[in-house]
């Protein structure tokens, strides 16, 4: 019980000596309201944000700006730095869990990018409902060796399969994000885990070029890249369970995640989000058709 | 075949003539009409109906193509490519080939909107799908499932447009297959609905009044409208694929149309009155006239036509009938003009050849000169010389014509010439050609047949005769010439009987005539050769045919060999060794028998013949006899079966049976043959015998090995048995010798069951009963007696006793040791006679010997256990001896080892005692001064207080409440009344000190330290108790047991010293049970023959075993520390064992209390 108390003082005494800080520049909905912004941190990704003020992403945080009846502002970041960004503290994720390295300024309100749901970022982040699947699969050039998995039909056997291919190979991904490689315990699989300091999108054409063996390439950007270059790159199989996608919050921003969630309900009951899907990705309705149903 | 004629009736030529001009002129103006109104209408049909019906077929062509178009772009999608693309890099359909589908599903989607000209879908459905049948796309849905098995459109036929009437699938299927690196990967499939087709064509017909009546598929019609006529087959002789056809028939013109680059074709139809309009009247006005003419005079030409076609009829059956006669024979025919050489033969004369009458064109006479054989042709040529010269009424050949193959058929040609010239030379001829090649080849067989047969008639041993049922012989084969010695025409003409002796031609004659009636089946007679011997033979005839005509067949068997063969069986039966014999079957009865036989076994010849084996009682076991006839019965023939048989004196044979079942002339017999082995059993019984025996030796020379002593006697009579029963004998015994008083003793045994045993009697014989015995067995020799009936006089005594007990035969061998008889083994046969071999002899000699070593071996047994047991008796006493012994030195030893340390101590005691009580003296002396001193100061200050307590509290107050308060203050009053008990206490201090010290001293000393005297031992321990009262009395109670014991001498103060030191430590022990509250010291005194004893018994804590041992060491205590020196048990031990020369123990378990007993001599050494 003292420990306990001796816990709870500490974390107290860490809120207060941040909380002062941030609270000049974060904000709930009222704050939102009040400063009639609502500021998107987006970063170009498939076609959730294509960098050019389109996107699925970009379209659906408009239409949210407009549900709260607020002007919507577009805020560019990077992998590195988006959480820093919305919630004021530079993190460091470590496996499932997140060290916390430093302080720095809030710069949005929201990510929506094609935000997987991960378990440390959600110890950093509050997450909204899920509003896109996705999975990582591993991806190969055409003329690689190595050879599709066959799937069983059983996720958790084809994920071991695809991680048995990866022995000796090197695998490129992209710390910080859902594919950072370190999240699939690619070295304990024999693998080279290689970081792309690039963007997400030019992670298909790195391949391509010879950067590493193997990608870790997540299903919208595999969907694009397959298109994109059909013969030239193929999938080899999964390595991840299928994902969610999300809408992240400060973790304070209840009434503000809230608002979204109550969005994000009223869109999918009238079907304006499916078209907004089918618009920017048709084809992820025959992937996960579940998902949207 | 001649002329015929036929019946015709003859109208009147000229009124028909006249008719029929005007009706052919008017049927020339009608065909004149119907011609142009039919080059019309084919005009119209040829021209615009074809025109405008191709234009419509090019809409639909143009219709289909246009589809083919959007089907083969979406076969060359780049999606559709990216998909198989990705699909051979192993993608899975679920992890990345999907998306390259999406686009594609889209572009299925668009085409399934596409709307044809009526504003209709032009495609009710869109399928893309692999060849395996998984299907990718459906309309508008990314699938990646299985197709109902094989899809329908999926063949190799390549055709891009197919109708397929199947249910729920009737329509056109646009078809284009899915190419990826130069393979069919898959297809894309749209389907145009065929009411949808339907609708676009009968929109196109509208307005040109056309009917569209059905598709074809090739010349077969598909597909046809409802309600239309079904129009006709449309297609002619020299069509050309893919070009419209045009009918008109019945007023009506029909036109298929194909549309190109499909297989279908379209049919429409469109009435003659559709283009011309409805008829003229004055056409019709003269028409109806012609009309009646015409049925006036068709009426005529009708009757003619009849009448014509009953001619024709008629002529048609005659050559109906002439070809069916001719297919019927299937033979070829030929018309020959002999003066021109031409020629005309039918299809079947040339297939003969194996040509078509096509390939010979064109045909001549040379036709067949060229292929018949140039051999045959000459014959051919011959005869037909033969024929035309009139020297033959036909002409006929056979001859060989080549066929197209190469090999030659053979031909009979037959022809006759029907026409003459003037000249009377042949014209023309008719002939036939028949295929005769099977006939040939079933005589070439034939008469290689009869060749085969003429060879083994002619080679045959056997003598062969035909001749008439009368008996004169028409042929005979080569063997009655060689054997006879006649010629084969000598033979032609004579006589069966003629070849046989004239002595026996008359029974030779009936028996043939039995043989004929099947009463005989044999002549035994035999032939007699041209130069009057004769030839054994058996002779069969029998009836039979010889060119057609009924004939006698006779066979002769030659048995000239067999005749030889018989010789010497009987010279080989009667002169054989062995014992042969022949015998009737069933009955068995003997019908010969050789010479050896009744040597052997003692018959004479009539007392065999005739009888059977039963009667003569030869076999002497019946169960052999049963065997032997069961393996005749069941094999015929029985191999060297082992048999025994008795002879007519009664001596049984042994011997090898060999028989057989033979058969001659119909009749069965039984051979047999026997040989004697009678000696060879007898051989080999010795020899099992003595095989056996020696084995038996061996077993018993290796188990004696091995044996104990005990069991020797058993072994030997068991011995005896073996070897007694193996040999066959009745008694066998073991004697010994008896030295000192020169008998024997029967001291083995072994009888055979029925034979009694004699041992019991045989005990002690004297050596003299057996005078002759004995001396042979003294110089170590055998005794064999073979008969006892045989021994001399010399061996009377023996002899008589050997009768006396039946013995008939009797061995025996004596037991030789270091060269000394020691007795004998014998071996007696008392039921029959034995005759002992000298193998027998030579085991039972060896058997002695293994006998006479067990029983010495025994002996020596015997006396070598019975120096064990000795020995043995004699080491339990000294072991026991040592140990007593060995305990004793353990115990001298323990009290040598205390007393070493209790020497020790004592001398370390000694110099201890000294150094402290030097100390010690000096300090009791200061002491005593000091006390002496601080008296008198106690008493000067107690004359201070006093004089202070009456110095008057006024006038020395200050003082006085100063003094006052040191006095409290050091606390003087108890300082005064302590002083005394200090000084007290010190004196105990230093007595105990000096205490200590003399008990150290004491304990150093030597024994003669102290003096003796008479000691109460009871009034010792009355007095110790009350001296030692404060240290037991608030612990325990204390029973004293005192018993009558006497005085004994002993140094007073020293037992004191042990009594007191065991009481205290006894209360001590009490003492330290801190669950006890009160304990009891139970002491006892009583007196045993030499020495008087004292119990201390406490029931305090107890001392532990492994601490008992030590409790009389020096400085050994178990109390706590400051409460023992250690010294008081050491010192009582030292006391009572060292000075008093008597005991002291200690008995106690560890919370159980403890007893100390010490015992003193009741007579003290001095």
């Amino acid at each position: 019980m003292k420990g306990t108390s001796v816990l709870w003082k500490a974390v107290m005494m860490a809120a207060f000596a941040v909380g002062p800080v941030r609270a000049q520049e974060a904000g709930d909905l009222a704050q939102i309201r009040e400063r009639n912004q609502l500021r998107h941190l987006g970063i170009p990704y498939a076609h959730f944000n294509t960098g050019t003020g389109e996107g699925l992403s970009v379209e659906l945080m408009q239409r949210f700006a407009d549900f709260l009846g607020v002007e919507y502002v577009y805020v560019p970041t990077e992998w590195s730095t988006v959480i820093g960004d919305l919630t004021g503290t530079t993190v460091k994720p470590t496996g499932d869990d997140v060290e916390r390295i430093g302080t720095c300024e809030v710069k949005g309100d929201v990510i929506a990018n094609g935000f997987t749901i991960l378990p440390w970022r959600e110890k950093v982040v509050a997450f909204s409902k899920p509003t896109f699947p996705t999975q990582v699969w591993l991806v190969v050039p055409s003329e690689s060796p190595v050879s599709p998995i066959e799937p069983t039909g059983d996720e958790a056997l084809d994920i071991l399969a695809t991680k048995q291919v990866m022995e000796g190979l090197s695998v490129l991904g992209k710390a910080g994000t859902c594919l950072d490689p370190s999240l699939y315990d690619v070295s304990e699989c024999g693998a080279e885990e290689r970081n792309f300091s690039g963007g997400l999108n030019d992670l298909a054409p790195a391949l391509l070029q010879g950067e590493a063996d193997t990608l870790l390439l997540d299903v919208p950007d595999s969907l694009v890249a397959l298109v994109k270059w059909p013969g030239r790159i193929k999938v080899i199989g999964p390595m991840s369970e299928q994902q969610e996608m999300g809408v992240a919050f400060r973790q304070e921003s209840q009434e503000l995640l809230n608002a979204f969630n109550g969005f994000l309900r009223s869109c999918m009951a009238d079907g304006s989000y499916v078209e907004l899907v089918r618009k920017y990705y048709p084809d992820v309705f025959s992937y996960y058709p579940v998902f949207f149903q | 075949m001649g002329k015929e004629k036929t019946a015709v009736r003859r109208w009147p030529d000229v009124l028909l003539t006249a008719i029929n001009m005007i009706l052919l002129l008017y049927v020339l103006h009608l065909l004149f009409i119907n011609y142009t109104t039919q080059r019309d209408l084919r005009g119209y049909a040829e021209g615009r109906f074809i025109r405008e019906t191709e234009r419509l077929a090019e809409s639909v062509e143009y219709f289909m193509a246009q589809s083919r178009r959007d089907i083969d772009l979406l076969a060359t999608d780049d999606e559709l490519l990216a998909y198989f693309k990705n699909k051979a890099l192993g993608m899975s359909l679920q992890y990345g080939l999907r998306a390259t589908l999406y686009q594609l599903k889209d572009h299925c989607a668009d085409l399934l909107t596409r709307q044809s000209s009526l504003g209709t879908p032009l495609f009710s459905s869109i399928l893309v799908a692999e060849t395996n049948g998984l299907v990718l796309i459906e309309n508008d849905q990314v699938r990646g499932n299985g197709g109902e098995g094989p899809l329908p459109f999926i063949d190799e036929s390549g055709a891009k447009v197919r109708y397929l009437d199947q249910p729920g699938a009737k329509g056109f299927y646009v078809l284009e297959p899915v190419r990826w690196q130069e393979r069919v990967v898959g297809v894309v499939v749209a389907t145009l609905s065929l009411d949808e087709f339907i609708r676009q064509l009968e929109g196109s017909l509208e307005d040109h009044g056309y009917k569209w009546c059905g598709l074809y598929e090739g010349p077969d019609l598909v597909y046809g409208v409802n309600g239309t006529h079904e129009p006709p087959r449309i297609t002619h002789a020299n069509d050309k694929e893919g070009a419209s056809s045009v009918l008109i028939s019945n007023g009506k013109v029909f036109c298929r149309v194909p549309v190109k680059s499909t297989p279908y074709a379209l049919g429409f139809a469109l009435s003659a009155r559709q283009v011309f309009g409805p008829a003229k009247p004055l056409q019709q006005l003269f028409g109806l006239g012609a009309a009646v003419a015409l049925v006036l005079f068709g009426l005529l030409g009708i009757l003619r036509h009849i009448e014509r076609k009953r001619i024709e009829k008629v002529l048609r059956e005659e050559r109906q009938r002439l070809a069916n006669v001719i297919e019927g024979t299937n033979v070829g025919t030929w018309v020959w003009n002999v003066q021109t050489g031409k020629t005309v033969f039918n299809d079947r004369w040339a297939e003969m050849a194996g040509y078509t009458l096509a390939e010979l064109e064109p045909v001549s006479i040379a036709t067949w000169e060229k292929l018949a054989h140039p051999d045959d042709l000459k014959k051919s040529e011959a005869a037909l010389q033969d024929h035309f010269s009139g020297r033959q009424p036909n002409y006929d050949c056979e001859l060989r014509m080549k066929r197209r193959d190469g090999h030659w058929v053979w031909v009979h040609d037959r022809g006759r010439v029907v026409t003459w010239t003037d000249a009377g030379k042949p014209l023309l001829m008719y002939g036939t050609h028949s295929d005769i090649t099977q006939r040939k080849f079933t005589e070439a067989r034939l008469h290689e047949s009869e060749q085969n047969f003429r060879t083994f008639f002619n080679t045959v041993d056997d003598l062969f005769f035909v001749s008439t049922p009368e008996g004169r012989i028409l042929f005979s084969n080569r063997a009655v010439c060689e054997k006879l010695g006649y010629e084969e025409e000598e033979l032609q003409g004579m006589h069966l009987l003629d070849v046989h002796p004239p002595a026996c031609r008359q029974e030779a004659e009936r028996i043939f005539g039995a043989m004929l009636r099947g009463e005989e089946h044999m002549c035994p007679i035999p032939l007699q050769r041209k130069d009057g011997s004769t030839l054994p033979v058996e002779t069969r005839a029998w009836l039979g045919t010889w060119n057609g005509d009924t004939c006698l067949y006779g066979a002769c068997k030659d048995l000239s060999r067999q005749e030889e063969a018989l010789q010497m069986f009987h010279k080989l039966f009667d002169n054989n060794p062995a014992l042969m014999t022949l015998s009737s079957i069933p009955d068995r009865v003997f019908m010969n028998v050789n010479n050896a036989f009744l040597e052997t076994l003692g018959y004479e010849r009539d007392e065999v013949l005739g009888k059977t084996a039963d009667e003569l009682h030869l076999y002497e076991d019946e169960n052999q006899k049963r065997i032997v006839n069961e393996i005749l019965m069941l094999r015929g023939a029985i191999d060297r079966e082992e048999l025994r048989v008795r002879g007519k004196r009664g001596a049984v044979l042994s011997g090898l049976f060999s028989g057989e079942i033979i058969e001659n002339q119909g009749k069965k017999f039984l051979l047999t043959v026997m040989t004697d082995i009678t000696l060879q059993k007898k051989a080999e019984k010795l020899l099992r015998r003595s095989v056996e025996l020696e084995t038996r030796v061996a077993e018993m020379a290796s188990h004696f090995v091995n044996i104990g002593a005990e069991t020797i006697d058993s072994e030997i009579e068991g011995g005896l048995g073996r070897i007694g029963r193996s040999m066959g004998i009745d008694r066998a015994y073991v004697f010994l010798f008896s030295n000192v008083d020169e008998t024997m003793t029967n001291t083995h045994e072994w009888c055979a069951p029925g034979i009694e045993a004699a041992r019991e009697h045989l005990q002690g014989l004297p050596l003299t009963t057996f005078p002759w015995w004995i001396c042979k067995l003294k110089r170590q020799e055998c005794i064999s007696v073979q008969r006892v009936d045989d021994l001399g006089p010399e061996a009377v005594a023996e002899k008589d006793i050997l009768l006396s007990q039946g013995i008939q035969s009797i061995l025996v061998v004596p037991l030789v040791w270091n060269n000394r008889v020691e007795g004998f083994i014998g071996f007696d046969a008392v039921t029959a006679a034995h005759e002992w071999s000298p193998t027998e002899r030579s085991a039972l000699e060896f058997l002695g010997t293994i006998i006479i070593n067990a029983l010495k071996r025994k002996g020596m047994d015997e006396e070598l256990a019975r120096h064990r047991e000795a020995l043995e008796a004699l080491n339990r006493t000294l072991e026991e001896k040592v140990r007593e012994r060995t305990r004793q030195l353990e115990e001298t030893q323990q009290q040598l080892l205390l007393q070493d340390k209790m020497a020790s101590v004592g001398q370390l005691a000694a110099g201890i005692a000294h150094e402290i009580n030097n100390p010690v003296g000096f300090v009791s002396l200061n002491f005593a001064t000091m006390e002496s001193s601080m008296r008198a100061v106690m008493g000067l200050l107690q004359e201070y207080r006093e004089a202070l307590k009456e110095a008057d509290s006024a006038t020395s107050g200050e003082m006085y409440d100063r003094l006052r308060c040191r006095e409290e203050e050091i606390k003087l009053d108890f300082i005064t009344r302590d002083f005394d008990a200090l000084l007290a206490e010190s004196h105990e201090g230093f007595e105990r000190i000096t205490s200590i010290i003399n008990s150290m001293r004491d304990f150093s000393r030597a024994d003669t330290s102290g003096h003796r005297e008479g000691y109460d031992l009871n009034k010792r321990v009355r007095d110790t108790l009350i001296i030692s009262r404060n240290a037991y009395k608030y612990h325990a109670d204390v029973e004293f047991e005192e018993g009558d014991i006497p005085m004994t001498q002993c140094v007073p103060s020293q037992i004191n010293q042990v009594l007191l030191n065991l009481i205290v430590n006894a209360a001590q022990a009490i003492e330290s049970r801190p669950d006890m509250e009160r304990g009891l010291i139970h002491i006892r005194t009583w007196q045993t023959d030499d020495a008087v004893w004292c119990a201390v018994r406490d029931n305090g804590s107890g001392i532990a075993e492994e601490q008992q041992r030590r409790v009389f060491d020096p400085f050994f205590t178990t109390k706590d520390a400051g409460k023992g020196t250690g010294l008081g048990l050491s010192i009582s031990y030292d006391i009572i064992v060292s000075k008093h020369k008597g005991t002291f123990q200690v008995q106690s378990r560890k919370g159980e209390g403890a007893t100390f007993l010490f015992s003193l001599p009741k007579e003290m050494e001095q």
